[in-house]
C-alpha cells in the first residue's frame, strides 16, 4: 500500500492503520499489509490491490 | 479414472511417419529435413540427413528415390524431388564436417567382415559411439561394389570426411574363412557382399549367437539389397548390435516400412514442381520453392480443428500426459500440475472425437479429469462458481417449473426450453410455448437447467442432484416426451437421463409464412447439432420458408465448433474464450443464424449480428440488439415464471413476501451495469454490499472521495463497493471483487467474536 491516504472507520470512528492481514485461498494463506481499523479490524482494499497483486496470486494458486 | 479414456490414445497417429520416410531405407525424418530446407537453411538440413544415411554424397547420387512413389503429391500432380533436394542441400551446405564427440572408449569389441558400403556404414555408426572396430576385408581396398557403381573420388573423399575423427581398424587382404577366427569379439557383422561367404548362417536366422560371448549380425548385398539398402542396412544392423551390447539379448534389426498415417486430403492443393534450372541442381531459391510444395505430412485433424491444442501448441498426446500427472494423488507444492487450468479451459465439444482419424475422445478424458480433479478436492472453485450460482438460480422456486396444461396433471409432451433460453428474453419461452399448446393442447412446460454446468464443473453430486430435479419433474408430469429447444440440452439428457424421450420443439413448430422475415443468413450450427443431421436440415427449412436466404460457412458445416460457452472456459481461461469466439465471428461477414441461445447471447454480446431461429418465427429480437446482461438474464427467468402462471394458470406469482427488507434504491449507471455484467456480477450481489455495509455500520469512509467502501462475502466471492449516499438512496461509485478469502472477517465484520471461532 504504496499510496497513504487517511481513511476512517465508521463504525470506530478512528483512522485506519497500516496492519498485516490473513488471506487465504485453495488451503493456501497469503499474508499482506492493508489498511485495518485497529478497534474492530475493518479492513479496506483498493481496487488497485484486488485487481493487481490479489489477481495475480490467486491465478498462480489455481494453476498449483 | 476409466482406463480405456487413456488406452485410446495408444491409436494416436501423431508419431506415424509420413510415406515417403516409410518408404526410405533409411527412415529419414523428411518433415524435419524438408523444413529447415524450407527456410533455406541447408547446413542444419544437411545435418538432419546425414544423420540419417551416414554417407550423404554417396546416397544422394545413388539412391533410387522410393520416396517418390510413395508421395501422397502424386494424387494432385507431381511428387516431391526428395533426391533433387538432397543433392541440392549437399551442394549448398557450406559446414560438412563431421562432429568430433569426446567419448570414453568402450570396452566392447566388434567385428566387420567385408569392407563394403554396409559393413563400413555399420562400421561408422559404432565407431563413432567408441565401440572398438575391426573390419576384414578379403581384398585390396575397402568400397566393394561402390567401384562399379560410384566414381572413386565421389566415395573415397565422403569416406575421407565420415571417418576423419573415427578410429578403427581395417584389415585388408584378411579374409575370414571361419567365424571361430572372430570368437573373442562381443559382437560380428557379416557384409560379405553379394555371393558372398555366410558361413551358414542365414540358414540359421539373424542373427545368431555362435557362443556365449559373441552374437553374429548379417546384412547388405549378402542379402540381395540394392547399395542405398545395404547401407541401410549397415546402420540398423548397427543399432541392433548396439542393444545387443547393452542388454545381452540378441533381436533382429528392426525396420519397419509401414505406416498408418492419415492425413485431410483437402490439403493437397496442386502446386507444379520446381525444374532445376541448370541440369540436375538447384540453386537455393529452387530448393526452397520445391522443398515449400512438400506438405511435411503429419496426422495433424486434432492441431486443425482443435480450439485447445491450437491456444495451448500442445498436441493431444502431451495434453493426455499432463492431464495424468496433474491427477496423481498428492499435493501440488511436491509435485507438478501442469494441467489444472488447460483441464478447466476445454470445451468439451467433442470436435476430436469428429475429425481425429483414431477417432481420440480427448473431451470425455477432460471432463473425467475434471471429475477426478473435484473428487480430489483440488478443483479450484473460482472456474466454475458463477454457472453453479446461475444454475442454481435456474433450479431454484424462483424460476424453476414443472406444470402439466391448465387442468391437467399429467401430460403427453411438455416443453423443455433449458434454462438459457428464457433467461435470453422471456418470449422466445413464452411465445413458443402458446404455439406449440394451439397445435398440441397436450403439452406442459419443465422449467429447469439440463445439469450441464455442474457436470462441466466436475461436482458429480451436484450434476446428480440437477438430473434428479429433472426426473421427478417428468415424472411428475406423468413422463412426457420433452420438447428441446436446445442441443447441449439433448446431449446432455441423452447421456444422463437416457430413459426421458425427447424431441426438438422445431419439429413441433408450424413452417412460417413466407415473407415473415427476409435477409441473408450464415447458419451457425452450434456444437451439440453435431449429432443431430435432421435438427440442422429443419433449421435451414425453417429460415428458408420463413423467406431469409442462406449462405454457406465452410468451415462450421466441416465441422460444429463451439461458440466458447460449452465447458464453461471464461473464468478459468478468459484469453482462451476470447480466441475461441473471435475465431467463431470471423468465419463471416454474414449475420448467423443460430437455434442455441448461448450461441446467440455471446455473438451478441461480441457485436456479432445474429438472429435466434425463433426471431425469425416470432420476430421477437432484431439482429442487432444487444444481449441481457447477467442481472437481467436473473430477472428474465423469473419474468419467464411470473408470466407462466399468471397469464396461462391464472395464479398469483411470486407469492407475497413477508421479508421487510431495506429497500432503498441503488443507483448503478450503464457504464457500471456493463462493466458488471463483464465480470459476471450481480447487481443484486453488489446492492446486498451496501445494504450489509449500511445496516452493520461496516464501512469505511474515504474522506478525499467523498465516499465509503464496504465488502460482504457472499457465497464464496468477496465483493466490494465504494458508494455515496444519494437522494434517499446510494449511488455506486465502483466496485471489485475477489475470490481470496480476508482471513478473520467474520470476527472483524461483527458477525462473530474471537471465542466463537
Amino acid at each position: 500500500m504504496a499510496e497513504k491516504q487517511l481513511l476512517i472507520c465508521d463504525k470506530c470512528q478512528v483512522a485506519l492503520e497500516i496492519s498485516g492481514v490473513h488471506f487465504s485461498y485453495l488451503n493456501h494463506s497469503f499474508q499482506a499489509q492493508v489498511p485495518r481499523c485497529p478497534n474492530c479490524g475493518q479492513v479496506y482494499l483498493t481496487e488497485d490491490f484486488v485487481t493487481g497483486r490479489m489477481r495475480q496470486v490467486e491465478w498462480e494458486l489455481e494453476d498449483k | 479414472m476409466d482406463d480405456n479414456l487413456l488406452r485410446q490414445f495408444e491409436n494416436c497417429l501423431q508419431f506415424e511417419p509420413p510415406w515417403c520416410a516409410a518408404a526410405c531405407p533409411f527412415h529419414l525424418d523428411v518433415r524435419e529435413f524438408i523444413s529447415r530446407l524450407q527456410r533455406g537453411n541447408a547446413d542444419a538440413a544437411y545435418k538432419v540427413f546425414r544423420d540419417a544415411v551416414a554417407f550423404p554424397a554417396i546416397v544422394a547420387a545413388l539412391c533410387p528415390a522410393p520416396c517418390k512413389t510413395a508421395c501422397i503429391r502424386r494424387e494432385s500432380d507431381e511428387a516431391i524431388e526428395l533426391n533433387l533436394l538432397e543433392r541440392a542441400c549437399l551442394a549448398h551446405a557450406a559446414r560438412q564436417e563431421p562432429n568430433s564427440y569426446n567419448v570414453p572408449q568402450k570396452n566392447k569389441r566388434v567385428a566387420v567382415v567385408g569392407g563394403g558400403i554396409s559393413g563400413l556404414a555399420c562400421c561408422l555408426r559404432l565407431a563413432a559411439k567408441k565401440y572398438q572396430l575391426t573390419v576384414f576385408e578379403r581384398g585390396a581396398r575397402s568400397g566393394g561394389h561402390l567401384w562399379q557403381r560410384l566414381a572413386p573420388e565421389v566415395f573415397l573423399a565422403e569416406f575421407e570426411r565420415q571417418f576423419q575423427f573415427v578410429d578403427y581398424e581395417l584389415l585388408l587382404n584378411k579374409e575370414i574363412t571361419d567365424l571361430a577366427a572372430l570368437a573373442e569379439f562381443d559382437a560380428v557383422y557379416v557384409a560379405s557382399g553379394s555371393g558372398g561367404a555366410d558361413f551358414g548362417l542365414l540358414a540359421q536366422g539373424n542373427p545368431v549367437q555362435i557362443n556365449a560371448k559373441t552374437a553374429v549380425f548379417c546384412g547388405g548385398s549378402l542379402l540381395g539389397k540394392n547399395t542405398v539398402e545395404a547401407l541401410a542396412d549397415g546402420l540398423t544392423a548397427a543399432a541392433a548390435i548396439e542393444r545387443y551390447l547393452q542388454t545381452g539379448i540378441p533381436q533382429p534389426a528392426q525396420d519397419t516400412c509401414a505406416t498408418k498415417i492419415q492425413i485431410d486430403r483437402a490439403k493437397l492443393q496442386p502446386a507444379p514442381r520446381v525444374a532445376p534450372s541448370q541440369g540436375y541442381l538447384y540453386s537455393l531459391d529452387e530448393l526452397v520453392k520445391e522443398a515449400k510444395r512438400c506438405l511435411r505430412c503429419q496426422c495433424d485433424a486434432c492441431r486443425t480443428y482443435l480450439d485447445l491444442t491450437a491456444y495451448y501448441n500442445k498436441w493431444p498426446l502431451r495434453i493426455k500426459d499432463e492431464i495424468q500427472a496433474t491427477l496423481l494423488p498428492g499435493r501440488a507444492d511436491l509435485k507438478a500440475v501442469p494441467a489444472k487450468r488447460l483441464i478447466n479451459s476445454s470445451n468439451l465439444e467433442g470436435t476430436l472425437k469428429q475429425v481425429c482419424p483414431a477417432g481420440i475422445d480427448i473431451d470425455s478424458l477432460l471432463l473425467a479429469a475434471r471429475h477426478n480433479l473435484h473428487a480430489q478436492g483440488k478443483q479450484p472453485w473460482g472456474f466454475h462458481h458463477f454457472w453453479l450460482a446461475d444454475m442454481a438460480e435456474a433450479n431454484s422456486d424462483q424460476a424453476a417449473l414443472a406444470r402439466a396444461p391448465r387442468g391437467k396433471t399429467k401430460c403427453k409432451y411438455a416443453f423443455f426450453p433449458g434454462c438459457q433460453l428464457g433467461a435470453s428474453d422471456p418470449r422466445y419461452v413464452s411465445v413458443t410455448y402458446c404455439q406449440l399448446l394451439r397445435d398440441e393442447a397436450d403439452t406442459g412446460i419443465l422449467l429447469c437447467c439440463c445439469g450441464a454446468p455442474a457436470n462441466w464443473a466436475g461436482d458429480t453430486e451436484l450434476h446428480e442432484q440437477a438430473l434428479e430435479q429433472i426426473r421427478r419433474g417428468w415424472q411428475a408430469l406423468g413422463q412426457p416426451t420433452l420438447l428441446l429447444a436446445c442441443p447441449m440440452c439433448k446431449r446432455q439428457l441423452r447421456q444422463y437421463l437416457p430413459q426421458i424421450p425427447t424431441a426438438f420443439v422445431y419439429d413441433w413448430l408450424k413452417p412460417p409464412s413466407p415473407g415473415q422475415a427476409s435477409g441473408a443468413y450464415a447458419v451457425f450450427d452450434p456444437c451439440a447439432s453435431r449429432e443431430e443431421p435432421e435438427l440442422r436440415a429443419k433449421i435451414r427449412e425453417l429460415a428458408r420458408a420463413a423467406g431469409c436466404s442462406l449462405e454457406p460457412l465452410p468451415q462450421n458445416e466441416a465441422c460444429q465448433q463451439c461458440c466458447s460457452w460449452g465447458g464453461q472456459t471464461a473464468l478459468a481461461n478468459p484469453d482462451y474464450t476470447k480466441s475461441v469466439i473471435n475465431k467463431r465471428i470471423g468465419e463471416s461477414k454474414l449475420p448467423y443464424l443460430t437455434y442455441c441461445a448461448n450461441c446467440h447471447d455471446i455473438f451478441a454480446a461480441h457485436g456479432k449480428d445474429n438472429a435466434h431461429i425463433l426471431d425469425l418465427l416470432y420476430a421477437i429480437r432484431p439482429p442487432q440488439a444487444a444481449p441481457p446482461t447477467v442481472s437481467e438474464r436473473r430477472a428474465n427467468r423469473r419474468e419467464l415464471k411470473k408470466q407462466l402462471l399468471t397469464e396461462l394458470w391464472q395464479e398469483a406469482w411470486p407469492p407475497p413476501s413477508a421479508e421487510q427488507g431495506d429497500k432503498r434504491p441503488l443507483l448503478i449507471t450503464p457504464a457500471l451495469q456493463k462493466r458488471l455484467d463483464q465480470e459476471r456480477i450481480f447487481e443484486e450481489d453488489i446492492r446486498r454490499v451496501v445494504i450489509f455495509c449500511e445496516s452493520g455500520g461496516r464501512k469505511v469512509w474515504h474522506p478525499q472521495g467523498e465516499y465509503y467502501c464496504g465488502y460482504c462475502e457472499i457465497g464464496p466471492m468477496t465483493y466490494w463497493a465504494q458508494y455515496r449516499q444519494s437522494g434517499s438512496g446510494f449511488e455506486l461509485l465502483n466496485f471489485y471483487a475477489h475470490r481470496m478469502k480476508i482471513d478473520l472477517e467474520v470476527v472483524w465484520n461483527g458477525r462473530k467474536t474471537v471465542a466463537d471461532l
